[in-house]
């Protein structure tokens, strides 16, 4: 359904105020430019959408100071379309519009249209603007050796941060518009050549599917595009630093960009990908496969420690050294609940602590660590609700969710803690191991557009090890992982890029003779 | 689909139920036990316990007011030992545990009866450890249990401390756990070992304020090896004897032996140098030589001069030599000490049989019908090989910076 723009510039005028409701800041101007005495040209634009210097200055001003057009004089309206279009408004994007509907597309995209009376089109000068965050340190991933610029929630930076770090022409970004009511910009950003082409294809297909009033942060899109719902586990990477990002998308995975969330989705991506900080790559290859390590490790630790406690503090008893089970049970004694309901306790307060952290004003964010220090840290024990132990535990497993470098990975351990609780207080350790097992049979059915979770581990690929519990030497990573990128282009580098000291008779030459 | 999961969950939930009353215990439910005594008087067994009273433990080590004992014992007594053990319940308020039990410790009285029951009790049971360390005592043994025991407040868990670090670097008596001495009575020779326990001094240190004093009226100590013939006490070896046993069963890993440097005519004769060893290591190889069965045993072992007073000068390999001699007839007399012992109470608590099996596996048939007989009149060819690897830092001994001629 489209109308053509009224010719009359008082009625096109009208129609855009009373479609947009009389909005307060919608701005309609209307005005006879200078150098001609018979057209009227109306400006039309959104406060706050826009840049007001660029509308006044590179629209109104030149308008106004527009060169006389001499003897030609009246000039038509197709011709005084194009000299306004070639001559006056200097702006970079420029674009013809038939339709009023695209006149009102273009409005709320931060447009500026202009109308001349008796024409059926317009002009639409991007003139972008409005108030948007500065590019600061991203405040949920942090390194400490890396870019500290983060993405924001304006779409144009966001794009501008990842093309200036990739400075090549096959750097491709496919728009879409998804949101019937926000019309939200997403933005899909891969490289040609590098990026797996059917991949890509899934997912913009999966992207054109989307029918929804409403894409307010990229949560949304991941909801609508993942592979399976039904899964503690994400199957998409959520990233807010560019270098991240980027990184991604050069081993070949395909960044999702939206407007107004500096959150950037990233996928295929497998399990171990949620365990690889940004950081890993720029310092030493040793300290980062350490770190790795202990990542791994402190997400099982955040899984299953409490569990592990109560199963063996109440089944298995004989698995810890005599010392230290006397040293529980001295705590166990005159503690009044089972150690599964202690767990529960404790970890329930836990979450709701953590909960509380982050919805609390940060004026008295100080007084919720003390008093939850206080609360589970002291008085629980010296009142004899819970054993030193149990707060041991839970905090040290607290502590170890907090490594995982994806925080949508760390949930997920976060989950499942509760289960394998639940299955450690009632099966004992066997309970634990069938809930693992369980667990990886549903991690190894799991795909991220088509590429299988544990990819490098199941199926086993060797070649794609180099990067996941260990991270080997940059110079001998010379193949980019394999199915997530172009299987007709894996070369990422040249081999044979070790770096050893010149001969041994050159560089000793001048001293030994 | 749904009905699938709804099913799934259904049974996932049922099994929520069956669960309750599982072999779920929380910690404060249990009665961990320590050390456990075996006594039979006439046809009962009396069976004790060394519970840990954890809350005392910590005390203990938070440097608290003390005062309450870190151990208690109880004893119950029935016509079977698990019956025995089950009638605790009638006066223990938690459920008694020992897959941390350490010490097993049988009166003479019950070993004279015989051990299958208890091993048997100790086989089948799955939460009890076939690796507890089994001490045998003369009389009661309930003595040993109260016993108290200073810097380890849990004597169970002090006494297999004591065995074994005493197996390691004394090598006098072996450490004997369940499961071995096991094996070694149903083996070929159907014969074990098992070190002896005792309390000595009197009287016995049963309250905790007699533990404020410096030094015990008595004290928990190792004796003398007992030995037994299949699963029943048969006799004690002195603790010489049983270093011998160590040895021919290679059982030394670290020992001390005295020994006269020799040479010397100013020294009295008797002991005056020291050797600890630092490694030892025995073959045994049985030859059958005209239908005489015949031992070859071989010691080979290394060491290191401790202690001595000699003036030679030790950096003479002929005085090293020497003293190696000595050595090696010290050695050699521990052996024969075992041997004779065995030859005495014909039994083979040296795993012979095990070896002459291996190796003879057909005269072997013969033989085990009649093993105790054949086994008294073996030889026994003995060759000792000691190496003395070090003499300490010290090349000289002090004796000799004493004399004149010295420097």
């Amino acid at each position: 359904m489209t109308t053509a723009i009224p010719k009359q510039l008082k009625v096109a005028l009208n129609w855009i105020n009373s479609e947009l409701g009389n909005s307060p800041d919608t701005v309609t101007r209307m005005f006879t430019p200078s150098g001609t005495d018979s057209v009227s040209v109306g400006v039309v634009y959104i406060e706050g959408l826009v840049s007001m210097d660029t509308v006044n200055g590179r629209i109104i001003h030149t308008l106004m100071d527009a060169p006389d057009l001499g003897d030609q004089k009246p000039l038509n309206c197709d011709g005084y379309f194009r000299f306004l279009k070639e001559k006056v408004v200097s702006v970079g994007r420029i674009a013809e519009l038939s339709t009023s509907e695209e006149m009102l597309t273009a409005l709320l995209d931060g447009y500026t249209v202009l109308l001349i009376d008796g024409c059926t089109s317009a002009l639409a000068a991007q003139t972008p603007g409005g108030a948007k965050r500065s590019v600061e340190e991203p405040s949920s991933q942090t390194v400490i050796r890396g870019p500290k610029e983060g993405f924001t929630e304006d779409l144009g930076t966001n794009i501008s941060l990842i093309r200036r770090k990739i400075k090549s022409s096959k750097l491709r970004f496919v728009q879409f518009k998804i949101g019937q009511v926000t019309q939200t910009d997403v933005v899909v950003s891969y490289i040609e050549d590098i990026a797996n082409a059917k991949i890509v294809d899934e997912i913009q297909k999966r992207l054109e599917s989307i029918d929804t009033d409403s894409i307010l942060e990229s949560g949304y899109i991941e909801e609508f595009i993942q592979d399976r719902t039904f899964t503690p586990f994400p199957t998409l990477l959520n990233m807010e630093r560019p270098d991240s990002i980027v990184g991604g998308i050069l081993e070949g995975q395909i960044a999702i960009l939206v407007d107004g969330t500096p959150f950037v989705l990233l996928a295929p991506v497998t399990f171990n990908r949620f365990f690889q900080s940004s950081e890993d790559y720029y310092q030493r290859f040793d300290i980062a496969s350490f770190l790795r390590i202990i990542r791994y490790g402190s997400f099982f630790v955040s899984m299953l420690l409490p569990s592990l406690y109560i199963a063996i503090s109440t089944f298995h008893q004989e698995m810890l050294p005599t010392t230290l089970l006397i040293s529980l049970a001295a705590q166990r004694e005159g503690t009044p609940f089972p150690a599964l309901v202690e767990a529960f306790i404790m970890e329930l307060t836990f979450e709701v602590l953590r909960e509380a952290g982050v919805r609390m004003p940060r004026a008295i964010g100080s007084a919720i660590s003390i008093v939850g220090a206080l609360v589970i840290g002291q008085a629980a024990v010296q009142a004899g609700l819970v054993s030193a132990a149990m707060v041991i535990v839970v905090s040290f497993t607290a502590i170890s969710n907090f490594v995982i470098p994806s925080l949508s990975m760390a949930t997920a351990s976060r989950l499942i803690r509760f289960g394998m609780m639940i299955l450690g207080g009632t099966f004992g350790l066997f309970g634990i191991m069938s809930g693992l097992m369980f667990l990886l049979i549903h991690m190894a059915g799991l795909r991220s557009f088509g590429i299988p979770f544990l990819l490098p581990i199941s199926p086993v690929s060797v070649k794609n090890l180099k990067d996941v519990f260990i991270r080997v030497p940059k110079w001998a990573m010379t193949t980019r992982p394999r199915l997530i990128s172009d299987p007709q282009s894996s070369r990422r580098q040249a081999p044979g890029q070790k770096p050893a000291p010149p001969d041994a008779d050159h560089a000793t030459g001048g001293e030994s003779e | 689909m749904r009905k699938q999961g709804a099913r799934l969950l259904a049974s996932v939930m049922l099994c929520m139920l069956l669960t309750g009353c599982w072999d779920r215990t929380e910690l404060n439910e249990l009665g961990i036990t320590a050390a456990t005594s075996v006594d039979k008087i006439g046809d009962n067994w009396i069976v004790s316990y060394q519970l840990i009273i954890p809350s005392a433990i910590s005390t203990l080590s938070g440097g608290g007011a003390g005062g309450i004992s870190p151990i208690t014992v109880h004893s119950t007594k029935a016509r079977t030992i698990r019956e025995a053990v089950a009638k605790s319940k009638l006066e223990s308020p938690r459920q008694l545990y020992f897959a941390h039990n350490r010490i097993l410790v049988v009166s003479e009285r019950a070993a004279r009866y015989g051990l299958s029951s208890l091993i048997d009790v100790y086989f089948r049971l799955p939460n009890s450890r076939e690796t507890v360390s089994m001490l045998i005592t003369e009389g009661s043994p309930v003595r040993i249990l109260r016993q108290l025991m200073s810097i380890q407040p849990i004597s169970g868990q002090g006494v297999q401390q004591i065995i074994s670090n005493e197996s390691r670097s004394y090598s006098l008596l072996p450490h004997v756990k369940l499961y071995k001495f096991a094996m070694n009575i149903v083996g070929d020779a159907r014969a074990g070992v098992m070190p002896e326990i005792l309390v000595s001094g009197s009287p016995n240190v049963d309250a905790v304020n007699q533990m404020g004093e410096t030094n015990q009226p008595s004290r928990l100590k190792l004796g003398r090896l007992a030995v037994f013939k299949s699963d029943r006490f048969y006799g004690w070896f002195s603790q010489r004897e049983s270093f011998g046993v160590s040895f021919l069963t290679d059982e030394v890993n670290q020992a001390s032996i005295s020994f006269n440097c020799g040479g010397g005519s100013d020294q009295q004769g008797g002991m005056n140098s020291a050797v600890t060893l630092t490694r030892s290591q025995t073959k045994v190889k049985p030859h059958i030589v005209d239908g005489h069965l015949q031992m070859e045993v071989h010691v080979k072992s290394a060491g290191m001069l401790e202690e001595t007073v000699c003036t030679d000068n030790l950096q003479d390999p002929k005085v090293i030599k020497r003293m190696e001699g000595s050595i090696q007839k010290e050695i050699n007399g521990i052996i024969m000490a075992a041997w004779e012992a065995c030859k005495r109470d014909k039994v083979d608590v040296l795993g012979f049989a095990g070896a002459v099996h291996r190796k003879y596996p057909k005269q072997w048939k013969r033989m085990k019908q009649n093993w105790d007989q054949e086994f008294a009149s073996a030889d026994l060819k003995l060759t000792v090989d000691f190496k003395l690897e070090r003499i300490g830092v010290s090349n000289k001994s002090f004796k000799s910076l004493e004399e004149p001629e010295g420097e």
